[in-house]
């Protein structure tokens, strides 16, 4: 089809794009996969903490654990392991595997490695992750150990965030990597080269001790907006992008040569609740003071969950990229119990219940937001705004940037929140439910570290049992059931009001096929030619 | 002549002070940057050290003035998110920008200029109504609607150019540049007219209100009168004094559109400074903002007196009154 | 005798007042027309929103999201609404947003203006009056503002004082002051040497009285046209900082952050979303500098061609 052949005056006034789109997909050269980014790379240093930092720099290095496709803990740099006792983790190491500078790797660069990135300086570590470390031993060559302060259960997950870098590279820093230096791992491809603020291009590793790689390079192109992004794919400037939420994949739907893929992802979205005994944005409707905090009483907080539509949320402001939830997880994860659904909403039964729960006229409040963190997180503010108002809770919506709403969540004041009930989002980056659950259901407590996101400052000590018990629970069985338990409880209490899980989404050229992961990690070992039938590439 | 530049680089040193300081408290106490960069599961203890490493646990006054003793020896501080120094992200990412305005420039110069000539010599006529028209459309339509526009029709329509990005880099001339080879060009193409569109209004104004004026005068009459043919009553006459006020203005303009490329940097993903001034402002990234103030200041002191040089240098009769 | 008395009070017809006469001049341009009475309509749509407009769009008791994404001509689910113009992601009717949006830049840009317009102008004669170290003091700052670019000094202004209405207003007044400041000095120190004032300052009067009463009123043509073009530039700058993200709250959405908001849709078929809001900006605007390019020309007659 011509693109030209329809009229330039009928494309500008109505701009049907789809029908005027140059159809020719610009094939890129054999064997290079060109990635259209949705972030920029803020550094080198593979033990800075940053997420989108950590889905490029996989390719070049590795962890002792790694993620699979639904974060599970999967064998990586370490074949196998296990606790010894709660307090002692022994992990057996690969054989037969070289960084890229040709030295071998032995358990001494493992311990290098862990030990550097618990004492990393900043404010961009992984050292929330990595607290529970007392020491890490090399008890021989192909078997390291590690001793920790207390029982800690999730040790392995949290080791996945921790790639091996030759010890070799001594004191090299974040300035270091920055130029260029250090730039070893035993990934299944090479550092090439960072043109910050453009792109990162990584070379195939020939010597890779796994699956060999199908593509010769690999480059990521930084284009952090969505529409952007989506006409670097429609013009062939990129073979695959990530991030194509729904209103880019509506036009990329009607051209034939490309395709889509999307999974759910560990991105909650929830409503925290200020559960002290007075709070500050909550009133009447005539605009005076409550003498209790309505919010404090389960017959309110199950009113205000009943309200909520999340089916319409999914269809009509998140269009499909989103997943209703009623707990931390979605399924597949660690911890996910099945018999927790999200219910339907229900107008009537939430206004009798905010009747029963003393207020038949309803009352007012101001629901918090970020405009900038979060998928369509404004919008979907703005449609809570608009259900809870429908069903007798007049709210009025507040929408800020990320930094401004986090600083009022944890309060001007020391532990003292400014803010009744807001929108913020949490992912269970390892896979399980534990951590999402510690942060925001557990009792907060800053010396123990928990409760870090509990803004609403919800305690409820059966489920602060249920949860301490199980990050003292080695045996993944035995925590899992305990996690499924405090899921039910917590779904029964509503300390936070679920609303839904982002999914992670992709769009490529046809031909191409990936294997979607839950953390919207875009990784070139996930992407093959073949199309949607590729299998899962082996040993991932 | 030296005691106005004295004078001059005294002031646009408090100027810089002034908004050096205005920069620091301010995003201070827009937010929190340290939310921004630790994991949001981070521990209240986590969130101190992260405040501590990154000096925000002084109080602003202390903060202020170890930022200007470390300015004096030429380090701006480090940027938050990169954990590189501001300055020299800053200077990286100049090169990307001035490229922009450079090119955009000469396209409003090649194409202004000519045509404000030709409007200015003819009165009237249908010539002065488009460009009228085309002017006053140049000061109205926002630089960042046109550039949706522009995409709109360019790369989504037509798929002719990229929306975003620079192309590859090559050597040109001795010179760093994306010129260097047509891809480079491609992507350099849309966010160059949007940033010319405007200014090559401006040039057409100012040539056509110049020539009005120059051909007016009287020894251009003079030369008419003595049979001087058209070309050479162009070339010799008119046009040269038309430039000495154009091409002053137009180095004024260069300093305009080195800041307006904040907008198109932006639509376009170009990767200047302007792309990563808005991208530091929203990330509460306060050493790089300061820094990118700072450095845009000086530029256009810089700007601003090596155009008033040029003036004198230019025009004859200002030199006369300089030496004297 | 009489007959020569009657010739000398034949009466003479009235002198057409001189705002008659400013008006008959401008109206004679089509352009200048035109663009007056779109300009009229656009405040008078803006000043009416609340009662024209077919929606509310910011009370969430009217919008649904169950309306949203709708191609203009579209009635709602419970068919008591046509949306014009469509509507966008929450429901909104993008009529009535640019309704409002036209209402809160012209708000914004008026606003803005007007309190430009009054600390330049009383700073202006203030220097024109005392002249001296004053007046190089004030020149001098004035001089050091208009040489950055505004949206220079508008992007540090918001980076540092963050979002809200109030500190847009803030910014813009900042950004605009120096042009009245310097348009007024120049008219006050021309009109301080010419007769009237010297008198005046002669008889003994006060000299605030002669600076409000005598110069000022005099100085107000250029300040007019200064006036009108100011206020356009504001509003193209507060649309231009409001889709940087960096203006108005979301809450205030005025026409530049509408416009951003569409911009994601640039691919799929939702293009009403941008375009429609542009296209009134860009109304507004050109209507606003048109009539002040108008301006300038009636009250400039050797400029007028």
């Amino acid at each position: 089809m011509k693109p030209y052949s329809t009229p330039l005056t009928t494309c500008l006034t109505t701009l049907a794009f789809a029908a005027c789109l140059a159809t020719a997909v610009r094939p890129a050269v054999a064997a290079d996969l060109r990635i259209g980014f949705h972030a920029e790379i803020t550094s080198a240093d593979p033990h800075v903490h940053a997420v989108q930092n950590r889905n490029v720099w996989m390719h070049v290095y590795e962890p002792l654990v790694r993620q699979d496709a639904q974060l599970r803990p999967a064998p990586g740099l370490a074949r196998g392991w296990r606790a010894m006792d709660p307090m002692t983790w022994n992990f057996t190491l690969r054989p037969n595997v070289f960084f890229h500078d040709g030295s071998a790797m032995t358990a001494e660069d493992v311990k290098f490695s862990i030990d550097r990135a618990r004492s990393m300086p900043g404010a961009r570590t992984l050292r929330a992750y990595l607290k529970d470390i007392e020491s890490v031993n090399v008890i021989d060559p192909m078997t390291i150990q590690v001793k920790t302060a207390g029982p800690s259960p999730t040790l392995p997950d949290n080791l996945s965030l921790v790639v091996v870098l030759p010890r070799s590279i001594g004191k090299a820093d974040e300035d270091a990597f920055a130029q260029g230096k250090g730039a070893i791992g035993t990934g299944p491809y090479k550092f090439g080269e960072w043109v910050r603020g453009q792109r990162v291009v990584l070379s195939r590793n020939d010597k890779y001790w796994g699956d060999r790689e199908p593509w010769d390079k690999v480059s990521f192109e930084f284009i952090p907006k969505e529409p952007a992004r989506a006409t670097a794919l429609l013009t062939g400037a990129v073979d695959i992008i990530n991030g194509a939420s729904a209103s880019v994949i509506e036009a990329l739907k009607r051209n034939p040569s490309i395709e889509q893929a999307a999974t759910v992802s560990y991105m909650l979205n929830y409503l925290f609740l200020d559960q002290r005994p007075t709070t500050p944005l909550v009133t009447d409707m005539a605009g005076k003071p409550l003498p209790a905090n309505p919010l404090a009483q389960l017959k309110v907080r199950q009113a205000l969950n009943l309200a909520i539509d999340r089916d319409v949320i999914a269809r009509k402001v998140m269009k499909g990229d989103s997943e209703p939830a009623a707990q931390t997880v979605p399924e597949g994860f660690f911890g996910y119990e099945a018999s927790l659904k999200p219910g339907r909403a229900d107008v009537a039964k939430a206004r009798a219940l905010l009747a029963e729960a003393g207020y038949p006229q309803g009352f007012q409040m101001t629901l918090y937001c970020t405009n900038d963190r979060y998928l369509n997180d404004a919008k979907v503010c703005e449609a809570l705004g608009q259900m809870l108002t429908q069903a007798g809770i007049k709210t009025a919506v507040q929408t800020q940037p990320y930094a401004v709403v986090l600083g009022k969540a944890q309060g001007s004041k020391p532990d003292v929140s400014d803010l009744s009930i807001g929108m913020m989002g949490i992912g269970a980056v390892s896979g399980d439910s534990l951590q999402p659950m510690i942060a925001t259901l557990q009792s907060r407590d800053p010396k123990a570290g928990t409760g870090q996101n509990n803004y609403g400052r919800y305690s409820n000590a059966k489920l602060d049992a249920l949860i301490v018990q199980a990050n003292k629970t080695i045996s993944p069985v035995e925590r899992e059931a305990i996690q499924r338990q405090a899921a039910q409880l917590a779904a029964e209490d509503l300390g936070i009001i679920p609303l839904h899980h982002q999914k992670a989404s992709w769009a490529f050229r046809k031909g191409l096929g990936i294997t979607p992961r839950a953390d919207n990690f875009t990784y070139a070992m996930n992407v093959r030619e073949g199309g949607a039938a590729a299998p899962a590439p082996a040993s991932k | 002549m030296i005691d106005t530049l004295l004078r001059r680089i005294a002031q646009s040193a408090v100027v810089v002070l002034a908004m050096s300081l205005l920069a620091f408290a301010g995003i201070h106490l827009v937010g929190d940057p340290v939310y921004l960069l630790v994991d949001p599961a981070a521990t209240a203890a986590e969130l101190e050290a992260a405040r501590q490493s990154l000096g925000l646990d002084r109080p602003i006054h202390q903060q202020y003035l170890s930022f200007l003793s470390s300015a004096l020896s030429g380090d701006l501080g480090r940027s938050f998110v990169f954990n590189q120094p501001a300055l020299g992200l800053i200077l990286e990412r100049l090169p990307a920008t001035l490229e922009l305005a450079i090119v955009s420039l000469l396209i409003s110069a090649v194409i202004g200029i000519p045509l404000g000539l030709a409007v200015g010599l003819r009165d009237g006529g249908w010539l002065k109504r488009l460009v009228s028209a085309g002017s006053i459309a140049g000061v109205t339509v926002p630089a960042f609607w046109l550039s949706l526009l522009l995409i709109l029709l360019f790369s989504v329509n037509l798929g002719w150019l990229p929306s975003s990005g620079r192309g590859p880099v090559g050597t040109l001339l001795g010179i760093r540049t994306s010129l260097a080879s047509w891809e480079g060009l491609s992507h350099l193409l849309l966010p160059a007219l949007t940033l010319a569109f405007a200014n090559t209004a401006i040039v057409i104004r100012l040539t056509e209100a110049g020539t009005r004026e120059v051909v007016s005068q009287e020894y251009v009459r003079f030369a008419r009168a003595k049979g001087v043919g058209p070309l050479r009553l162009m070339a010799r006459h008119i046009a040269p004094n038309v430039m000495i006020p154009v091409v002053t203005a137009l180095g004024l303009e260069f300093g305009h559109l080195i800041a307006f490329s904040v907008v198109t940097e932006t639509v376009f993903a170009w990767p200047g400074m302007g792309k990563l001034i808005i991208d530091s402002i929203l990330r509460l990234d306060r050493p790089v903002v300061v820094a990118y103030l700072m450095v845009t200041l000086l530029m256009f002191v810089l700007i601003n007196l090596v155009v008033d040089l040029l003036y004198v240098v230019l025009d004859p009769r200002l030199r006369t009154k300089a030496a004297a | 005798m009489p007959a020569a008395l009657a010739i000398a009070v034949t009466p003479v017809p009235p002198a057409p007042s001189p705002t008659r006469l400013l008006l008959k001049r401008f109206l004679a341009s089509p352009v200048g027309a035109v663009a007056l009475g779109l300009l009229l309509l656009l405040a008078l749509l803006a000043v009416a929103a609340p009662l024209i407009a077919p929606q509310n769009p910011y009370d969430l008791a009217t919008v649904s999201v169950m309306n949203s994404d709708l191609v203009p001509g579209s009635r709602s689910e419970d068919g008591t609404l046509t949306f014009l113009l469509g509507s966008d992601a929450a429901g909104r009717d993008i009529l009535s947003a640019i309704l409002y949006g036209l209402r809160i830049s012209i708000g914004v840009g008026i606003a803005s203006a007007l309190i430009a317009l009054l600390v330049g102008t009383a700073l202006g004669l203030v220097a024109a009056h005392f002249g001296g170290q004053v007046d190089a003091f004030l020149m001098r700052i004035v001089d050091l503002q208009l040489s950055f670019p505004t949206i220079l000094v508008a992007l540090t202004l918001l980076a540092t004082l963050g979002q809200g209405v109030d500190k847009t207003l803030l910014a813009l007044v900042i950004v605009q002051w120096a042009y009245y400041a310097r348009n007024v000095r120049g008219s006050a120190l021309v009109e301080r040497r010419k007769e009237y004032v010297e008198a005046a300052i002669g008889q003994g009067l006060p000299a605030l009285r002669v600076m409000f009463v005598h110069i000022l009123p005099n100085c107000m043509a250029p300040l007019l046209v200064t006036a009108t073009l100011q206020t356009a530039h504001a509003i193209t700058l507060e649309a231009t900082m409001s889709f940087l993200g960096i203006g108005l709250p979301p809450t205030e959405p005025s026409l530049g952050l509408l416009i951003a908001n569409g911009f994601e849709y640039l691919l799929s078929n939702k293009y009403w979303v941008s375009i429609y809001p542009g296209i009134a900006l860009v109304l507004l605007v050109g209507a606003i500098n048109l009539v002040g390019d108008r301006l300038r020309a009636v009250l400039n007659p050797r400029d007028d061609q």
